[in-house]
């Protein structure tokens, strides 16, 4: 239990993160255009040719060589949710600024302009409200995958470490029990991170089809 | 008679009921002659349309009446039959020219292909009627044109080229859906003078639907109102301008801006047309009708003879 | 001392294709001049209206006043306190999220006192509790009227008015016509209006001035410009309106189209099209003076 609680913080507090960022720099993207829009797409671009697996191995790695072996220890789950999160932020981008970029050219965005509203306050208060809502969708979805992630770098010993298990850790740790009697210290929180996956997976639908108006 | 439409309702069910779009519309076309049909939006004149070539989108429905063309009824025929017959015997003309082409084919494959699949000529010949009428519609040398792609037109020659393929093969009707109305009003005066020359030399019957009265002076002999599903006025169209008989058509006259005429302030209808799910009881009209009585409340009136033409009002009841 | 005066104002917009594209097709950039040393003047309480088929600019000037868009060259210059702009499509010009209330409160943020909301509401024709409803619950013809409402709570000195009826059905648009023209009695206000419909223009307008392809062509008071129209692009305007008193007058066929704005036509761009054109036509741009800018109105070429 203690352990599937870890496995869904790190998951929440990671797709917290990629949302905000991914969001953030979505809206910059699609609403400033130009040269920033480029830069932030060719970043997602490159980014997205790295599996997420390798770029939260790569920030954990770093991280490590960075802080020492006892400091990271302290730190691991906000570098795991950093590193987590900056795998995934790229969705909520993407789709943001395509978003973003329609509504730009819509007339209530050219009017709260010509009324005087600043550019940062036009894109708070006017777009992201009609942007935001396939990000949810997305972030409910995104949850399940960033357990599986940390479950798997946990799994591999580059996550959570055995003082503060994980479902990943625990599964990882089980494994060496396998065949000596105690099955379960494997099988139950493989179980337990199944579960937990497929509940997230379903309330990703139940969001989706309770947000799109067309379905009411 | 080239068309006739008797009795026509169209009827969609809604979370709220049945829905009537149109509602008992009667209505015929004569050879070489345009009929217009004009109403504002939700007025059901597209609908109608529509119901005529049987293109309604499920669960729209065709309710009652019927619909002949050249006095063989067409509203029952099976789908197969009226696919055929709306190629053949019926030319479609929409809004849009921009979506009414299909972009990844050339404008002589479209044309031969609409050729072929309904006359009996052979590939070279529907490639000689195809230019033909490319030149009929006023496209200049249309023989360099023929392999040119829709978007390499501008909207007005993508307009003449969605005519030609509804001209294509040969019909006796032609309905035409708002055909200007995304058109800027020098090419929209190209455009209504080719749909009367076309009409007139081919002796088709034309249905001209559009929310704009001008484009129906300039076009059309007779004109049927439309108001809440139904037909309010039916008559020869200088008359219907020039002396409406139903108090719709005098206050939609009245607020129409009128190049040459100094007008301080336009005439106003108060209120707006009924949704279809809160048609008022008698005449549809009567909430807003300055000069309704009792009688209008509660029953619905049929077309009534008023000079040359026919209204749906009371006011015209035989004495 | 005029509200409004612009100087000589164009607008180019770069259109080229992605530079990668550009570089390896080798392709030129490529320019779109919107607007060409467009100069005119509004006075206060007056109606000018801009009239022009698409592309020709009409639209662009708008925004450019309004501070969408800087001038790529020349100058305007505003002597009013604030100006306000209501849009062509009553869908799009309302945030779908924020509610009417929100919604017309917005211009008075930058304002030192607040009106209450429903003196707007009340002032457009509308009752006060729309103020706690969304967009979506009204029709055309309401939304014009909550975006008229939006535009009189910034109390604009200069109402910019783009195809404010385009969209709406014709006895709509009598009613926010008639509106307009109330509330311009009432508040002395000063309009632009951007039409293509030359009926509308007649009924609002006190000067009309006529655009192609980015150019002032003809600007003129409403009466002269509709009873004896001089340049022959305003002329064939005027003559392809369909005649709705059905006066059976005769009518010159209309010719041509609207050229590419990309690549207008040298000298006098409506010279391919033009009964009138010479070879001069074709090289020189005619100059706008008198009201007027047509080489055959200057030489005396055209009968009136």
């Amino acid at each position: 239990m203690h352990g599937a609680r870890i496995s869904l913080g790190i998951g929440l507090a990671s797709v917290a993160f990629a949302m905000v960022l991914g969001v953030t720099l979505g809206l910059l993207a699609g609403y400033v255009g130009g040269r920033l829009d480029a830069f932030i797409m060719r970043v997602a671009d490159v980014q997205l040719s790295f599996p997420a697996i390798l770029i939260a191995l790569l920030i954990d790695g770093v991280a490590r060589v960075a802080l020492g072996g006892e400091r990271h220890e302290e730190i691991v789950i906000p570098v795991l949710v950093l590193s987590i999160g900056f795998a995934g932020w790229v969705q909520y981008a993407r789709t943001v600024r395509g978003s973003t970029m329609v509504e730009r050219e819509k007339e209530y965005v050219q009017a709260a302009r010509v009324i005087g509203r600043r550019p940062l306050a036009i894109m708070t208060a006017h777009v992201l409200p009609n942007v935001i809502g396939p990000v949810l969708v997305i972030a409910t979805i995104h949850i399940a995958t960033a357990i599986i992630t940390e479950a798997t770098l946990s799994f591999l010993g580059v996550g959570v470490p055995a003082t503060q298990p994980s479902l990943g850790t625990l599964i990882r740790v089980g494994n060496e029990f396998l065949y000596s009697g105690e099955w379960w210290i494997t099988v139950f929180p493989g179980v337990a991170l199944v579960v937990l996956v497929i509940s997230v997976n379903l309330l990703g639908d139940w969001l989706r089809d309770a947000l799109n108006p067309k379905l009411r | 008679m080239i068309l006739e439409v008797r009795g026509l309702s169209v009827q969609f069910p809604s979370r709220r009921g049945i829905l009537t779009a149109v509602d008992d519309v009667s209505f015929s076309i004569a050879p070489g002659e345009v009929l217009g049909v004009v109403g504002e939006s939700g007025a059901g004149k597209s609908m109608t349309g529509l119901a005529v070539i049987r293109l309604l989108e499920p669960p729209g429905r065709i309710s009652a009446g019927e619909v002949r063309l050249e006095g063989r009824r067409i509203d029952n025929l099976r789908h197969e039959e009226m696919r055929r017959i709306r190629g053949r015997k019926i030319g479609v003309i929409f809004q849009d020219p921009l979506t009414s082409l299909n972009p990844l084919y050339t404008i002589g494959e479209q044309l031969e292909e609409t050729i072929l699949t309904h006359l009996p000529l052979s590939k070279s010949q529907a490639r000689e009627h195809a230019l033909s009428l490319l030149r009929e519609v006023g496209i200049p040398a249309p023989e360099a044109r023929y392999a040119n792609y829709p978007h390499h037109f501008s909207g007005g020659m993508r307009q003449r080229v969605v005519i030609a393929l509804a001209l294509a093969a040969e019909p006796r009707l032609l309905i035409a859906d708002e055909p200007t109305t995304a058109l800027d009003v020098s090419i929209q005066a190209q455009i209504i003078a080719l749909l009367k020359r076309l009409a007139a030399e081919r002796g088709a019957a034309v249905m001209l639907i559009t929310h704009d009265m001008g484009v129906i002076a300039e076009t059309a002999q007779r004109v049927a109102v439309m108001y809440a599903g139904r037909i309010v006025e039916l008559g020869p169209v200088r008359d219907v301008i020039h002396s409406p008989r139903h108090p719709y058509t005098v206050g939609l006259m009245g607020s129409i801006p009128k190049l040459g005429v100094k007008q301080d302030r336009l005439l106003q209808i108060e209120g707006a047309m009924p949704r279809l799910t809160a048609i008022p009881p008698g005449c549809a009209f009567n909430p807003r009708c300055p000069r309704r009585f009792d009688r209008c409340l509660t029953a619905r009136p049929e077309l009534l003879a008023a000079g040359t033409s026919r209204a749906a009002c009371w006011l015209h009841a035989p004495a | 001392m005029h509200l409004l005066s612009l100087d000589s104002v164009s607008r180019d917009f770069d259109v080229s294709r992605p530079w990668l594209n550009r570089v390896l097709e080798r392709e030129p950039r490529r320019i779109l001049r919107a607007v060409d040393h467009v100069s005119f003047e509004i006075s206060k309480g007056e109606t000018l209206a801009l009239v022009g088929e698409s592309g020709c600019g009409k639209s662009t000037v708008a925004r450019l006043i309004a501070g969408l868009y800087a001038p790529t060259e020349g100058h305007i210059a505003f002597s009013g306190s604030r100006l306000q702009m209501i849009f062509q499509d009553p869908y799009a010009s309302l945030n779908p999220r924020w509610r009417v209330r929100k919604i017309i409160a917005e211009p008075m943020l930058f304002l030192k006192v607040q009106r209450p909301v429903e003196q707007f509401l009340l002032q457009v024709g509308l009752s006060a509790d729309d103020a706690e409803r969304y967009p979506h619950e009204f029709s055309g013809g309401q939304r014009q009227r909550i975006s008229i409402a939006r535009a009189l709570a910034g109390e604009p000195d200069l109402l910019i008015c783009d195809e404010p009826t385009s969209a709406l059905d014709v006895s709509v648009q009598a009613q926010i016509l008639n509106l307009m023209a109330d509330l311009q009695d009432r508040l002395g206000l000063t309009y632009l209006f951007i039409s293509h419909n030359l009926a509308v223009v007649s009924l609002v307008a006190d000067r009309v001035g006529v655009m192609y392809l980015g150019r002032i062509v003809e600007l003129a008071p409403a009466s002269r410009l509709f009873s004896s129209p001089r340049h022959p692009y305003t002329r064939m305007l005027l003559d392809a309106v369909p005649d709705l008193a059905m006066t059976g007058k005769p009518r010159t066929p209309v010719a041509g189209e609207v050229p590419n704005p990309l690549a207008p036509p040298s000298g006098c761009s409506f010279h391919p099209r033009c009964r009138y054109a010479t070879a001069r036509c074709q090289v020189e741009v005619p100059r706008f003076s008198d009201g007027v800018a047509c080489h055959a109105v200057e030489e005396g070429r055209i009968p009136i």
